[in-house]
């Protein structure tokens, strides 16, 4: 079954009065437990497409289902809980808040959920062990390096277990080493817990990981290949 | 947890909410310090009209009060006043025999009333024994002795020890005349009081006016100014053929002033909290649009519109709370400082004193308006939330996270 299906998704933009065709067309089908990438050049209309599926922005036609509800048909509160509980978000950068903690940062999405306090300290501090920032949970986003701030990050989409993960250019302001180490973190909870995630990227490091590769050049897909990773 | 994203926001930009704050402060405190002021003014001029002329309830009988007439007597005053002081809400009642006339000293003349006490019964009940500036209040081994105004004792050139000489109009409409020695000049702080009022002996005012014992006038003063006016009721029942009219009935400007007061205090903590909206606004925005791209992606992890707008309302009401806090503090503070030493107007005494204000002011501040003051600061701070509040509330998330 698919978890995500978009059928014949257009987009265009007005940039001052010009019609900007940021995806044309897009028929797209995405499998629970699949861990893709989008690539493509910049302007391609990659975050355009990751903020479509999780109905953040809205096609201008086409339709989109997430686990087969039908996106536009849905009251705006019903697409924040849907946001709030089956999806998990990690963007390019600056994602966290800044005011908040490690640990603040990974509880408030439970918090929004209405977890009780025991649960939400138990999951944030198994989350932030499993990203290897567990000894690092009180700190502030800016006590913390890049790569820590978005395994954090990671480990706040996760926090909310949503059944798949939205990256939009997760890896895009780390080094290697970072982007390894993230990349590893999120392998394994693909393996282990069967979710479901979705990168936007310009990252060989992430494409090479990838079990499918979808590329878009000009808002349409210009390919769709199953990958084996290595 | 949105309380303390609100809370920890407000040190975020530690300049810019320290400015708010401070000004927010200053405007806090400058308003409580007026309103101490204003009150304390206010209160003292009550208080004085209350200890010094009016009491709290005043007995006589109809028509006393508009004609002055000497043979409007009460009946059974002496009895009635004896058996007022002896009601234990009372803290004292006064009998007076009052007759307007004329006080002479060598080298002028001028109009008074001529108000004949029982020095021990007065002194419970007015304060003009406290009041004084020379000389001594009645000693009961001495005839003939009278109190007089620092007003007068300058109009007629008199002192201390100085002969008086005083007449009225009689009963039987002859006019009567006594000589008296000034023994003590007192000061209230109402000039024109000081310049027309004689306290002398009820008994001499008696012998002298020949009275007949009468008494004109009976004022009462309560322990506590709130049972005045059950006590008139009571007394109106009581004695259906006296006129008995509380502070209140008898200077209904002196009730109302408190009210007014209230009132146009009310209005300057208005008029002071309405500009600081606009600089509170004005930050909350700045802090809005500084956090564009956080809000939107607050909002795409699934943070409701309304609860947006809470964040921005808790993080407003805490901003103007802290400046408040500190405005109210630094304003008790003040009021204390002031209160034990008080706050020296004599500079412009002079034109103070002829509407019955005390050159020296102590500030005044009833617990009632620091709350109204605290609530009004929240209120201004849900008004001054409402603009940034929606403002943040309609972003897109999209293009707020597009922003970077
Ligand atoms: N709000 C908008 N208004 C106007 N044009 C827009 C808007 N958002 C996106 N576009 C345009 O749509 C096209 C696709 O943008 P999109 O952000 O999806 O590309 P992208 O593949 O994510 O690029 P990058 O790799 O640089 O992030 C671009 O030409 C962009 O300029
Ligand atoms: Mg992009």
């Amino acid at each position: 079954m698919s978890v995500i299906r978009l059928q014949n998704i257009s987009k265009i933009y007005q940039d001052h009065g010009l019609p900007v065709r940021a995806l044309d067309d897009v028929s797209l089908e995405i499998e629970a437990g699949e861990f893709t990438t989008i690539v493509g050049p910049s302007g391609s209309g990659k975050s355009t497409l990751l903020n479509i599926i999780s109905g953040l922005d809205s096609p201008t036609s086409g339709q989109v289902f997430v686990e087969e509800r039908q996106l536009d048909k849905l009251k705006s509160c019903e697409l924040v809980n849907l946001r709030l509980h089956r999806i998990g978000f990690v963007f390019q950068a600056y994602n966290l808040i800044p005011v908040l903690t490690a640990q603040e940062n990974v509880e408030f999405i439970m918090l929004l959920q209405g977890q009780p306090k025991i649960e939400r300290e138990k999951r944030a501090r198994e989350l932030l062990d499993a990203v290897g920032l567990g000894d690092q949970m009180r700190r502030r986003p800016t006590e913390l390096s890049g790569g820590q701030q978005q395994r954090v990050a990671v480990a706040r989409a996760l926090a909310s277990m949503p059944a798949f993960v939205l990256a939009d250019e997760p890896t895009a302001n780390l080094d290697s080493a970072a982007a390894e180490n993230l990349l590893t973190i999120m392998e394994r909870l693909n393996h282990e817990k069967g979710m479901t995630f979705i990168f936007s990227t310009h990252d060989q490091r992430v494409v090479k990981r990838a079990h499918r590769i979808i590329t878009l050049e000009d808002g349409r897909i210009a390919s769709d290949v199953k990958a084996d990773p290595h | 947890m949105l309380l303390l994203i609100a809370w920890r926001n407000i040190w975020r930009n530690f300049k810019r909410s320290g400015i708010i704050i401070v000004s927010i402060a200053f405007g806090i405190w400058a308003g409580v310090f007026t309103i101490a002021l204003s009150l304390g003014m206010v209160n003292q001029m009550v208080e004085d009209a209350l200890r010094t002329y009016i009491s709290h309830i005043q007995i006589h009988k109809p028509g006393f009060r508009q004609r002055r007439e000497v043979k409007l007597v009460i009946p059974a005053g002496r009895e009635i006043a004896a058996q007022l002081g002896q009601a234990p809400s009372v803290q004292g009642a006064a009998p007076r025999s009052v007759v307007a006339g004329m006080a002479g000293s060598p080298t002028s003349t001028n109009g008074v009333q001529i108000i004949g006490i029982d020095p021990q019964a007065e002194a419970k009940v007015t304060d003009i024994s406290e009041r004084l500036i020379d000389g001594e209040y009645f000693e009961s081994s001495k005839r003939n002795q009278a109190v007089i105004g620092k007003k007068l004792a300058e109009r007629l050139n008199l002192r201390v020890g100085s002969k008086i000489v005083l007449t009225a109009p009689m009963p039987s409409g002859e006019i009567g005349a006594g000589a008296f020695k000034v023994v003590g000049i007192y000061k209230t702080s109402t000039s024109m009081y000081d310049e027309t009022t004689v306290f002398v002996n009820i008994q001499e005012a008696d012998r002298i006016f020949v009275l007949s014992g009468g008494i004109h006038e009976i004022a009462v003063v309560m322990h506590n100014i709130d049972q005045a006016d059950s006590l008139t009721t009571a007394l109106r029942s009581q004695f259906p053929d006296l006129e008995i009219f509380g502070w209140k009935d008898i200077s209904p400007e002196l009730a109302m002033m408190t009210e007014m007061m209230d009132q146009s205090l009310l209005i300057i903590m208005i008029i002071i909290l309405l500009a600081l909206v606009f600089g509170i606004t004005n930050t909350m925005l700045m802090g809005v649009l500084e956090r564009t791209r956080e809000l939107g992606i607050l909002m795409a992890l699934g943070l409701k519109n309304g609860k947006v707008f809470v964040m921005i309302l808790w993080e407003t009401i805490l901003l103007s709370l802290v400046g408040g806090a500190v405005g109210i503090l630094a304003g008790i503070v003040t009021n204390a400082l002031c209160r034990r030493t008080g706050i020296d107007f004599s500079l412009f005494a002079e034109g103070l004193e002829a509407f019955g204000m005390a050159a020296i002011v102590y500030p005044a501040m009833h617990t009632r308006h620091y709350i109204i003051v605290s609530v009004l600061v929240i209120l201004t701070a849900v008004i001054a939330a409402i603009y940034p509040g929606i403002k943040a509330m309609r972003l897109k998330p999209v293009e707020a996270i597009r922003t970077y």
